[in-house]
């Protein structure tokens, strides 16, 4: 493609841009007024999409600390719609949705008089595209004119969070984290429930009831999770979780944006469909210092560089004050964000129907070092350490590597982990869309995959009875 | 009208102008000889009428010439073996490095064979230039070459105002890509990372001395070469901008074009579709963007994370500074930093005439030859019709004397 052109584009009526002061305490609007970060103008937008079960969690845990947070539905073709607005379509899906979910706020919901906060959900470093995000943004920002707008914001411990705070920004990630398990939840029950219509009426019931609780106060997330439990179990079931087929849809931060076909794909064949643990991403995004640290002094393995009797020396800290600070901050986060998906993980499975386990992102990333660098600050390495980790758990009977175009880490993915794949005996397939649909010859692979997914589930059974 | 014209190709000869040399057919119409053919505009011009135009210096070519030959690697006498180096990605930038290394081992260099075919080892669609070390390393195989050099090529200098200098993420993982394209190939493959970056030097020479222990050699070796061949590198780099620098004083008086990219799309003659041939068979000089210096005026965004989107920026600069430079940037399918800094970039060059390309495995050259050409054809008329006032050349003077 070329393109030869004079840009007539007037940058003439330029829109004095809203900002955050140097120190982060405060706004300064179009303006140039200072708005402190409780005011009720103020307006945090998470545009990519979440599970719906998280995303009313989410906005209800910012009411409670009186903020006001929108977080964008699934993507589809009227959010991309709206990102070919700004984008050439060059972009990476993460890129472009993305755009789509900011312009579909600013056009569809966007409130008059609003300070809109719109958030990214990483801040990476790069390689990836996502390391350009705050040059792109800052550069649709201009195209956009649009005032009191802060584009590709990610609340952190040396901006203060954004005005928000430590605490806040926990419970969010493990909301969305309980939303992510109970979808698993639901995935489960859609295949085993003795009358699925009912059952799935329940389970909305059972769940309204608990984000409610939650809501009001009148339970906390552990113990109105309890509650959840017991009230899920007793929805009569035809058969076992572990009896039925399960796919395992795993990749990059693409996953987000165009897994649910996929997802449905499997549930309507009567398989057990599970997007990959987001756990693990989160883990690989507070993952880059502590890898970055290690790596600029030779140790290469993953193991070793999150060490801690390494971390907590002297020498790497005298060495690297204010890098070995963040690390070692990081990583105490990763280990928090560990014990709440073992804490949460528990809680839901007394309902009988999760059947994933909990996999530490080090120990992913250990196994995927062996096949592809972990020192290329990159998802290939999870994404090949999660392909190896399922073949050898034997929890899932299918394996979808689900990329889209330019995404290079999940392209690159794809390349080594295929001849892996012709080794092994559980059905892969790697996919790559542009969007959140499938094609004709997708669906036509994914029929091939489901197949052989059940055959591989009826073995595994006939061999448990024979034993 | 054309039905009574007899068309005959009297005989072809290949044309010496680059290391295309393209077949140029000497085609007899009425009773005359015209030379018909070639990727540049060479011959187009001959056979046009009016003031011959004299051709543009060829900057790029002297860049390729500098790297792989003046900096490139020595033939040892009594060599420990060979050592192959896949004419691909990162060796159009690091060569005097990788080259002075292996030399340093006591290995001989094997360059390959630029490859367009074995692309079918691909095992995921990934870019044109990752699919062309597939073909290089093909080639360095059915050579019998003692081992292949391919490292991890995680970061470069980073410049003045930027917090990284990353190449993208499948050139920082090609090693392992390949391993899993080729069968048996694992222990043949040297491959350390590599940062060039300050903070990843020490780093690099400890990853240099493995390469040693690898082939059986002792670590120090490794390490000793590894600091040779550093330096080698850096003495490159700097008799590279001083040569930039001092060309780039003469080039200012004339129109130029700075072709900005990946290096080993836009300079590598085989990769470029003869681009800066048909730039300065045209009468403009060709000028590579990552022989200017970078001019560190605090205009960068420090989220430009990598090295190369860092020069087209840099180049960007000059040519919002210099009048008389103007940009082309390739790019190819599928590359996510460019996919990225795109709007960046044009943002930038608003108001100034600029070409962008793609450049694939499927690219044929007649469809690039026509969007070059639109290009330099606007150019051109923008030169013939502004009647430039005298202010203008005190400017052009004044920088010229800078």
């Amino acid at each position: 493609m070329t393109e030869i052109a004079q840009f007539q584009d007037s940058e003439k009526e330029k829109v004095r841009q809203a900002q955050f002061s140097e120190d982060y305490k405060f706004i300064i609007d179009s303006d140039g007024k200072k708005v402190e970060y409780d005011d009720p103008r103020i307006v945090y937008v998470n545009p990519e999409p979440r599970n719906p079960y998280g995303k009313q969690l989410v906005i209800n845990l910012y009411a409670k600390y009186n903020r006001k947070i929108r977080i964008s539905d699934e993507t589809d073709a009227k959010v991309l719609q709206y990102a070919k607005r700004i984008c050439s379509g060059r972009e990476c899906l993460a890129s472009v949705a993305i755009a789509g979910g900011v312009l579909k706020d600013i056009y569809e919901f966007r409130g008059e008089g609003e300070i809109t906060l719109y958030r990214t959900p990483i801040d990476q470093h790069g390689p990836c595209q996502n390391g350009a995000w705050p040059v792109l943004w800052k550069t649709f920002a201009q195209r956009l004119k649009l005032k009191n707008a802060i584009f590709s914001t990610f609340p952190k411990f040396s901006n203060k969070y954004l005005g928000l705070n430590a605490d806040l920004i926990a419970m969010e990630n493990i909301n969305f984290l309980i939303g992510h398990y109970l979808t698993e939840a639901k995935n489960a029950l859609y295949c085993v429930a003795e009358n699925r219509t009912m059952a799935l009426e329940r389970f909305e019931e059972i769940t309204k009831e608990f984000i409610e609780n939650v809501k009001e106060e009148r339970k906390t997330l552990n113990t109105g999770l309890i509650g959840w439990a017991k009230n899920i179990a007793k929805i009569p079931i035809s058969k076992n979780v572990e009896e039925v087929p399960k796919v395992l849809i795993f990749g990059g931060l693409n996953l987000m944006f165009d897994h649910y076909p996929i997802e449905e794909f499997f549930l309507e064949k009567g398989i057990i469909s599970k997007v990959v643990d987001i756990g693990e991403s989160m883990s690989l995004i507070l993952a880059e210092s502590t890898i970055r640290l290690g790596f600029k002094r030779g140790i290469l393995s993953p193991k070793e560089q999150f060490n801690e009797e390494l971390l907590e020396s002297p020498e790497f800290y005298e060495k690297d004050k204010k890098e070995t600070k963040r690390a070692r901050r990081n990583r105490n986060t990763m280990k928090f964000l560990n014990s709440q998906c073992k804490v949460y993980r528990k809680l839901i499975g007394k309902s009988g129907l999760l059947f994933d386990s909990f996999v530490d992102f080090i120990d992913l990333f250990e196994e995927g070092n062996n096949y592809v660098s972990s020192n290329s600050f990159t998802e290939t390495p999870l994404i090949v350490g999660r392909y190896l980790h399922s073949i050898k758990e034997g929890i899932y009977d299918g394996l979808i590597n689900l990329g889209t175009f330019n995404c290079q880490p999940a392209m690159n993915s794809q390349a080594i982990i295929r001849p892996l794949a012709n080794k092994n005996d559980i059905p892969y397939a790697a996919i790559d869309c542009e969007g959140p649909w499938i094609s004709t010859n997708q669906r036509r692979l994914l029929e091939t995959i489901a197949i052989q997914a059940k055959r591989v589930r009826e073995n595994k059974n006939k061999m448990k009875q024979e034993i | 009208m054309f039905s009574n014209i007899t068309f005959k190709i009297k005989n072809t000869f290949r044309c010496k102008a680059c290391e295309n040399n393209c077949e140029i057919q000497r085609i007899l119409i009425r009773g005359k000889v015209y030379p018909f053919g070639g990727l540049c505009s060479k011959y187009k011009l001959l056979r046009q009428k009016g003031p011959k135009i004299k051709e543009g210096l060829d900057l790029v070519e002297m860049r390729n010439d500098m790297i792989f030959n003046q900096f490139g690697d020595e033939v040892l006498k009594n060599p420990r073996g060979t050592v192959g180096i896949p004419m691909a990605l990162t060796s159009h930038i690091l060569y005097p490095f990788y080259a002075k290394f292996i030399n340093e081992l006591g290995y001989n260099v094997v360059l390959s064979n630029s490859s367009k075919i074995r692309n079918y080892k691909t095992k995921a669609p990934i870019c044109y230039p990752c699919e062309l070390v597939h073909g290089a390393v093909s080639d360095l195989i059915n050579r019998n070459v003692d081992y292949i050099f391919l490292p991890y090529l995680i970061e470069m200098e980073i410049p003045k105002n930027y917090i990284h200098g990353y190449m993208c993420p499948s050139t920082a993982t090609i090693p392992d890509i390949i391993r899993a394209a080729f069968v048996n190939i694992d222990e043949r493959i040297l491959s350390p990372h590599i940062g060039i970056a300050e903070d990843l030097i020490e780093m690099t020479i400890k990853e240099l001395g493995k390469v040693a222990k690898a082939i059986g050699l002792e670590e120090k070796v490794g390490i000793n070469a590894g600091v040779v061949a550093l330096s080698h590198y850096k003495m490159f780099r700097e008799i590279y901008y001083e040569f930039g620098r001092k060309k780039l004083k003469s080039l200012l008086k004339k129109p130029s074009v700075i072709i900005a990219g990946r290096p080993y799309v836009v300079y590598p003659p085989d990769v470029n579709i003869a681009l800066p041939r048909k730039i300065v068979s045209r009468g403009y000089n060709a000028i590579p963007s990552d022989m200017l210096p970078f001019l560190n005026e605090d205009l960068s965004h420090t989220r430009n994370v990598w090295r190369f989107t860092q020069e087209i920026d840099n180049a960007i600069h000059y040519v919002k500074k210099y009048p008389n430079l103007y940009i082309c940037f390739v790019s190819c399918f599928s590359c996510g930093p460019d996919s990225t800094m795109y709007h960046y970039f044009r943002q930038q060059l608003e108001g100034h005439t600029f070409c962008y390309l793609e450049i694939d495995s499927h690219t044929a050259h007649a469809g690039f030859e026509t969007r070059v050409g639109a290009f330099l054809d606007i150019l051109e008329e923008r030169h013939r019709k502004i009647t430039k006032p005298e202010h203008y050349w005190k400017m052009v003077k004044k920088v010229v004397e800078e």
